[in-house]
């Protein structure tokens, strides 16, 4: 579970890789798989027709359950380094193909009798593993990269560390400014989420609400400040916040001095609000990389589920 | 308002509070330096808010500036404070106490939580990846492979095999996932009613479908061999009812219809039934035994039929004897044939109806059939008087009470009668005996003259064939007569089903001269449409669009039935 954090690394490494290992070896044996069954399943004329309780049908259906069997040990073996069986890229790579070899085997199993009950379930869980891996292997070839160039350099230790530094100048320097001044940052340091939820990592429904909590905080101060904050109503807080200094910047009878601590504290909150934007685009891209793992896996087990009840439930009432 | 202000310091662990008293109308909270409560936190503005007396012991905080404060973890501008009530700003937390006699009101300050760990605990607080959000593959994985083995298999087996309460869930529609969602196909809708109760059919675990399951409501149905010599073979004492009928596929498939299911034993009968009297049957098109025909002999000496199965090797053999006189060329003449309403042209069909099971015809009768062209009047002057049909002892007794009747009446206009004949009776008169016997004598003498008339030449004779007995009372018998056999015993032909063709494309009778000829096509003749299964110009057809498996006329499948046949194949003579 904990290998969040560095996946990412081993991935964007594998992800050049994993699909044209042995140029393309296990997608070559997969394919043979496939066409041996696909011309076996079109010469075969068994009585009754085709179905998964032929001679045909149990050598596909017994080939289709070792498969998954195997690949579910896969997965399992894919996390022991240990092992010197073999590398971590190539039981990928076999993973992959072999795993999406079995639309075709399970499918011809079935043939195509689908229905209500134990059986069409296991396949129906088999298509929901297997789309969910589909979807892993684009996550797996697209994210890293984008996280890579998210990052450019520093990690989001670094960079929360630095947020909270940036906050802290951030509120001293509004504070000697002015109380007014002090409150609105106050807020807004206290009102920006990094992370959060599920759907919140995955989709950015934080800057959302966050425009929300911006708008409560505008309309309360909209009684104290006469020099209007003209900001679109989908903005941040962050970003209304620059908004009203520069406000304040303009209308400012101040002092040079003071001038000064304002564009200096524009500055902060502009890095900080970049920082933030960054922190949670990083947080999106893990999360959208690793979220097909919350589906594959647990599908995969309840797949075996469903695939125990299928077996022994045609060997129950055979 | 005198406040005990009680500052609450924490110094390598040891805890220690600091009091002071302050005199003043407002308590004021903020991190300015002219505030009565002083908190440094950076986050608190200068002025916060300000606590003061309300009503006679209670205390009020009034939040400045439009901040806010926590009270009880709650975001407020005012409240009333009663003792415990705790104001949190910033890392610091205030705590209202009831306060000593001497004072209005006792607040007790405590930074919470230093500005460092603060930091990291913020920092540790945040959600940044799934796994933080409390989302575990274990654990999912746990549950939805719970959730899957529940419903599709524990329960299910619990309700079958732990418990008597399988009848009870079955009475109703099922709420709880029972046997049924093993279930992989739909049951032949002969079997659905039934399909839930899986025990019906499935009685013993891991145990293929036994016969008896079958045979329990399929009783005494017909095996394949009646010969016991073939029945206590393995190829049938072994065989299973799902080799040729498959559950659970739908209806289409309840009767397998796949045609090795026939050859791997027709293919080459000899191999599997050493000595057995059948022609090997390899497929349709090329390697089917032509027609062997069941025909009828007639043996005189016993006055029977007898049948016999010939081959169109011994073309000569090729008819069925009927004993009936019916040129099919008459008949069916284009041009009608007369007929006491005029010229009629008959259809085959008005004779051969095609009987329920679309296969064979309802028997020829003929009242409806005949009798109106072949009436069976027997006196020219008495039109409407017919001899019954179907018994030679009725009909000579019909021409015999006829004639008496009509002499003894008298008034017959025949000019070689007797005038006792000729002679129209009185109302109420009687025949004296002498006159009386002149008229039945005269009566017996037409009597004869026409049973000799119609039985040997006009009536029956004229579709019969009559034999004379030398018996005064019964002179003449008419032949019996075989109209209809199953021609084919082994083939069911369905005439239903090839309504749309003309009969006589297949049977040539419009030339057909006796009634003894047999009218049926060659096998070649079927070979025009019918092709093997695959066949791509002709009908696709399986064996057993015309032969059935449960032929054998008494043997059952019924394994009392089956263990009888004791002898053994190898010391059995042909049979």
């Amino acid at each position: 579970m904990n290998r969040s954090s560095t996946t990412s690394e081993d991935i964007s490494l594998a992800h050049e890789g994993f699909l044209v290992l042995g140029r393309f070896r296990y997608l070559k044996i997969s394919l043979l798989l496939c066409i041996a069954a696909l011309t076996a399943y079109i010469w075969d004329d068994p009585k009754g027709g085709p179905g998964g309780g032929t001679t045909l049908g149990y050598t596909l259906g017994t080939i289709g359950a070792l498969l998954i069997v195997w690949l579910t040990w896969l997965g399992i073996r894919k996390r022991r380094y240990s092992s010197n069986l073999g590398t971590v890229k190539g039981w990928t790579s076999a993973h992959v193909y072999l795993g999406l070899s079995l639309i075709v085997i399970a499918t011809l199993h079935t043939a195509f009798q689908f229905g209500w009950n134990v059986h069409t379930l296991a396949y129906v869980l088999m298509c929901g593993v297997i789309a969910s891996g589909i979807y892993g292997i684009i996550a797996y070839s697209s994210y890293p990269s984008q996280i890579t160039a998210n990052r450019a350099s520093g990690t989001r230790d670094a960079w929360l560390t630095e947020l909270e530094e940036l906050n802290e100048q951030s509120i001293k320097i509004a504070d000697s400014i002015g109380p007014e001044v002090h409150k609105v940052v106050v807020r807004s340091v206290e009102s920006a989420r990094i992370g959060g939820s599920i759907r919140e990592q995955l989709f950015g429904t934080h800057l959302k609400k966050q425009a929300g909590v911006f708008e409560s905080l505008r309309e309360s101060l909209d009684t104290h400040l006469t020099a209007a904050i003209s900001a679109p109503a989908k903005k941040t807080n962050l970003m209304a916040t620059e908004m009203f200094m520069a406000g304040q910047l303009a209308g400012s009878e101040r002092s040079v001095q003071e001038a000064e601590r304002i564009r200096k504290l524009l500055d902060l909150l502009a890095r900080r609000r970049d920082l933030v934007a960054r922190i949670n685009r990083d947080i999106r891209l893990q999360a959208r990389m690793q979220v097909w793992l919350y589906v594959h896996v647990p599908l995969t087990l309840g797949l075996l589920a469903a695939l125990i009840a299928h077996i022994v439930s045609v060997f129950l009432y055979w | 308002m005198r406040v005990l202000i009680r500052t609450w310091t924490r110094e390598g662990g040891e805890r220690s509070a600091q009091d002071r008293i302050v005199e003043t109308l407002q308590l004021r909270i903020g991190r300015g330096t002219d505030q009565d409560v002083e908190l440094a936190d950076l986050r608190v503005p200068l002025a916060l808010a300000e606590i003061v007396i309300d009503g006679a012991h209670g205390l009020a905080i009034h939040a400045k500036g439009g901040h806010r404060v926590w009270i009880n973890d709650s975001p407020a501008e005012d409240g009333r404070l009663a003792p415990s009530d705790t104001i949190d700003c910033g890392r610091y937390r205030l705590t209202v106490r009831k306060p000593p006699q001497e004072v209005d009101a006792l607040v007790e300050i405590e930074e919470r939580i230093s500005a460092r760990e603060e930091r990291s605990e913020r920092l540790a607080g945040l959600s940044t990846s799934l796994a933080a959000t409390g989302l575990s593959r274990r654990g999912l994985s746990w549950l939805l492979f719970i959730a899957v083995l529940l419903p599709s298999l524990l329960i299910p087996a619990y309700l079958r095999f732990g418990t008597a309460l399988i009848p009870t869930v079955h009475a109703a529609k099922p709420v709880w996932p029972t046997d049924h969602v093993w279930i992989p196909g739909p049951s032949s809708t002969a079997h659905a009613f039934f399909q839930n109760d899986c025990a019906r059919c499935h009685q013993k675990p891991f145990e293929q479908v036994r016969n008896e399951a079958c045979l329990d409501c399929h009783k005494g149905l017909h095996h394949h061999a009646e010969d016991a010599r073939w029945a206590s073979l393995p190829v049938f004492a072994q065989a299973q009812c799902e080799d040729c009928h498959e559950e659970h596929k739908g209806q289409a498939r309840l009767v397998d219809t796949h045609n090795t299911l026939c050859t791997s034993c027709h293919a080459n009968p000899q191999q599997k039934f050493s000595g057995i009297d059948i022609e090997a049957a390899q497929d349709f098109s090329e390697h089917h035994p032509t027609f062997r025909p069941r025909v009828a002999r007639y043996d005189a000496s016993v006055r029977e039929f007898r049948f016999i199965t010939v081959n169109d090797k011994q073309p000569q053999e090729l008819h069925s004897d009927t004993n009936f006189i019916y040129p099919h060329d008459v008949h069916l003449k284009a041009e009608g044939i007369k007929s006491p309403s005029g010229n009629k042209v008959l259809k085959c069909a008005g004779c051969h109806e095609i009987d329920s099971s679309g296969v064979s015809f309802k028997p020829i009768d003929m009242q409806r059939h005949c009798a109106e062209c072949h009436r069976l009047d027997f006196d020219p002057d008495a039109p409407d008087r017919t001899v019954p049909h179907g018994s030679e002892a009725q009909a000579i007794q019909t021409i015999r009470d006829y004639f008496a009747r009509v002499a003894l009446a008298g008034g017959v206009i025949k000019p070689d009668a007797p005038a006792v004949v000729q002679m129209i009776r009185k109302p109420g008169e009687q025949l004296d005996r002498p006159s009386a016997q002149i008229a039945l004598a005269w009566a017996d003498q037409q009597a004869d003259q026409t049973i000799d008339e119609i039985f040997d030449k006009r009536i029956c004779g004229y579709c019969h064939i009559v034999e004379r007995t030398g018996d005064l009372a019964l002179p003449f018998r008419v032949t019996p007569i075989q109209l209809q056999t199953r021609i084919f015993p082994h083939g069911d032909f369905s005439h239903a089903a090839h309504k749309q063709e003309k009969c006589t494309s297949c049977h040539a009778a419009e030339t057909s001269k006796h009634s003894e000829d047999l009218l049926m096509p060659e096998l070649k003749r079927c070979r025009d449409c019918h092709g093997d299964p695959g066949a791509d110009s002709k009908v696709q057809s399986y064996c057993t669009e015309c032969h059935g498996f449960h032929i054998a006329p008494t043997r059952t499948m019924d394994k009392s039935s089956v263990a009888s046949a004791s002898a053994q194949p190898t010391a059995m003579t042909k049979p």
